[in-house]
């Protein structure tokens, strides 16, 4: 089955932006990246339905958290320069203003939030919070920070009505340490 | 239809505006999702407005919607602000907020002059430390309640040596380090009352019960709000005793300067002046005579036929005639008078305030004096003086030419008698 994919992906799919745009360049508009994932979205969610492609959608994001992590941050091992480190990459790549309400490594609870996010921002109100992709994506990032797994769940959305997303991670052991107990 | 429109419009005034609203919306608008959804932001609204405005970011913000996500936006600013506080509080200064206007830059502007602060304590603190460790001279703080040692450098382990294991939370008292309780006493008073001293000198103690004399600078700081003293001390035990030794040698010195005069206008026979300081004594007390009208008298004295005394007797025996005549011109001048012995068997004296008259009577009874007297070994003998006086400026020459020009005719005369010449 591997051996019969197309696409697995690796950073060099990504290719040499530089040879293939040197008029164009490294930017595109952000209706562009819109158009691409919310028709992907559409059809996905056509072919195996809303749950299905969530997942799928949270599974995308989180490959490239991890990816991103891996290519565009430094290693550390300061939770506070971790997040300096990202803030800056994602407001330099024009993905979000990321700001941290609260973190407790210890209880393993972050709580984030993104405004001006490149999924959603400005997107008609509905019903759900859309950014299943996003939520895929903090997670990687928090779980190569930590090397241990996490849960990241949406419950703000500009989608639902509120003018910037907010995402709720909580460390799975802990959780499950918790659980235990009780 | 208008009652209701008109009670719906008064009912959200009511929860819009009211200082007190009603629990529940009113049963007539149960049945309209519209209603129930204005009526649930604004309750919403009303809430978390309230726990913001009372600094509770806790509250989870109920409903969705444009104003309700504006609200949850400001609440999630203000709760990166306080994460962001936090943070820079544990000295993560590189904390910025941005898309907040003013605050934006005026929240970032505080926190690098903040960062620059501390970066300058930090600085200064670690300059301080560089100084306190590296410095050549004992280094010591001690709380200036207990005495007790907060911190010291490499050399004051030195001074006193003691390892620094010896000195961990000691007192002053525990190591027994000031010699002298009244020095001790005197530099805290002195402390106490100016903040500081500068080079007081204290005796101290080393472990091995050596004294070591050490030259204080001190001043008062403050750690955490309680009062240290800071001390320099420079050992000074070494130059102390070379100061010793230069003092005591320089008293020698004066005392040996001072023999040697002595012995520079003492007749080593007689012991009474000589003639270099008959010369001086006469030419000090003629310049003054240019200043006064006080008149001066000099008496010049020769022993009779001395040299028969030597010829028959020897010059032992008339070494001894010369020093008991000396004795008894000393003896029979007054305090004021400057005896001395002019050459071989002569003498004079030199007698200021005193005038022709004055002198001639001193000198007559000196004469009877040693007329009177039994010379060891040679029985009588007599002198015959010859006196020169004036109350003018003359100079020593003159009046000793005069003085001796008046013995010669004493002597001319007959001797053992007394003869004089007035310059006035």
């Amino acid at each position: 089955m591997e051996d019969k994919r197309k696409y697995k992906f690796s950073w060099d799919l990504i290719g040499d932006i530089q040879l293939g745009r040197p008029n164009l360049g490294n930017t595109t508009r952000v209706e562009v990246y819109r158009l691409l994932q919310f028709t992907f979205r559409d059809i996905i969610e056509l072919n195996v339905g809303k749950e299905q492609t969530d997942r799928i959608f949270y599974d995308a994001g989180k490959l490239a958290g991890q990816e991103f992590y891996k290519h565009m941050l430094k290693p550390t091992s300061d939770i506070n320069e971790f997040i300096s480190q990202l803030q800056a990459a994602l407001r330099e790549l024009g993905i979000g203003i990321l700001r941290v309400e609260q973190v407790d490594m210890d209880l393993g609870e972050l709580t984030l939030t993104v405004a001006e996010d490149l999924d959603c921002s400005g997107l008609p109100e509905g019903e759900e919070e859309i950014c299943t992709y996003d939520e895929g994506f903090i997670c990687a990032l928090i779980e190569s920070f930590t090397g241990i797994p996490f849960t990241v769940k949406e419950v703000d959305c500009w989608c639902t009505g509120d003018r910037t997303c907010r995402f709720e991670a909580h460390s799975v052991s802990y959780n499950a340490t918790e659980n235990e107990e009780q | 239809m208008i009652d209701y429109e008109k009670n719906g419009i008064s009912y959200i005034k009511k929860v819009l505006l009211g200082t007190a609203i009603p629990d529940a919306i009113p049963e007539e608008f149960l049945d309209s999702k519209e209603m129930k959804d204005i009526d649930e932001t604004i309750r919403s609204i009303r809430t978390s407005m309230h726990a913001i405005g009372n600094g509770d970011l806790s509250t989870k913000i109920q409903g969705s919607g444009h104003t309700i996500g504006v609200i949850k936006n400001l609440q999630a600013t203000l709760k990166t602000l306080t994460w962001q506080t936090k943070r820079i509080a544990e000295g993560d200064f590189s904390q910025r907020t941005d898309f907040l206007g003013e605050f934006s830059k005026a929240f970032n502007t505080m926190t690098i002059k903040l960062e620059k602060s501390i970066q300058e304590v930090k600085d200064t603190k670690e300059l301080f430390e560089m100084v306190f460790t590296t410095i050549p001279d004992a280094t010591m703080i001690i709380s200036l309640e207990q005495g007790k040692l907060f911190d010291f450098n490499k050399a004051f382990c030195q001074l006193v040596k003691y390892s620094k294991t010896d000195l961990l939370n000691k007192t002053m008292v525990d190591i027994g380090f000031f010699k002298e309780t009244l020095q001790e006493n005197a530099w805290y008073q002195e402390l106490r009352k100016n903040n500081q001293c500068y080079n007081t000198k204290i005796n101290i103690v080393s472990k091995e019960n050596n004294l070591i004399i050490g030259l204080f600078s001190s001043k008062i700081i403050y750690i955490d709000d309680v009062a240290y003293i800071i001390s320099v001390i420079k050992d000074i035990t070494e130059l102390h005793k070379i100061e010793e030794k230069l003092i005591l040698s320089e008293i020698k010195y004066r005392l040996l300067a001072k023999e040697m005069k002595a012995l520079s206008e003492t007749d080593k026979l007689t012991q009474i002046y000589n003639r270099v300081k008959l010369d001086e004594v006469l030419y000090n007390e003629l310049e003054r005579i240019g200043l006064s009208t006080n008149p001066i008298a000099l008496m010049i004295i020769d022993i009779d036929d001395f040299k028969k005394v030597n010829d028959q007797f020897g010059h032992q025996v008339g070494d001894s005639v010369l020093i008991e005549f000396a004795n008894i011109l000393s003896q029979n001048i007054r305090e004021l008078d400057i005896l001395g012995r002019w050459g071989g068997e002569e003498f004079m004296i030199i007698l200021p305030f005193t005038d022709l008259d004055g002198s001639s009577i001193i000198a007559e009874k000196l004469r009877k004096s040693i007329a009177n007297n039994d010379f060891v070994g040679v029985g009588h003998l007599t002198a015959s003086f010859g006196i020169a006086a004036t109350k003018e400026r003359t100079t020593p020459d003159q009046l000793a030419s005069k003085a001796d020009k008046a013995l010669y005719e004493a002597k001319h005369l007959g001797k053992n008698r007394v003869c004089s010449y007035s310059l006035y």
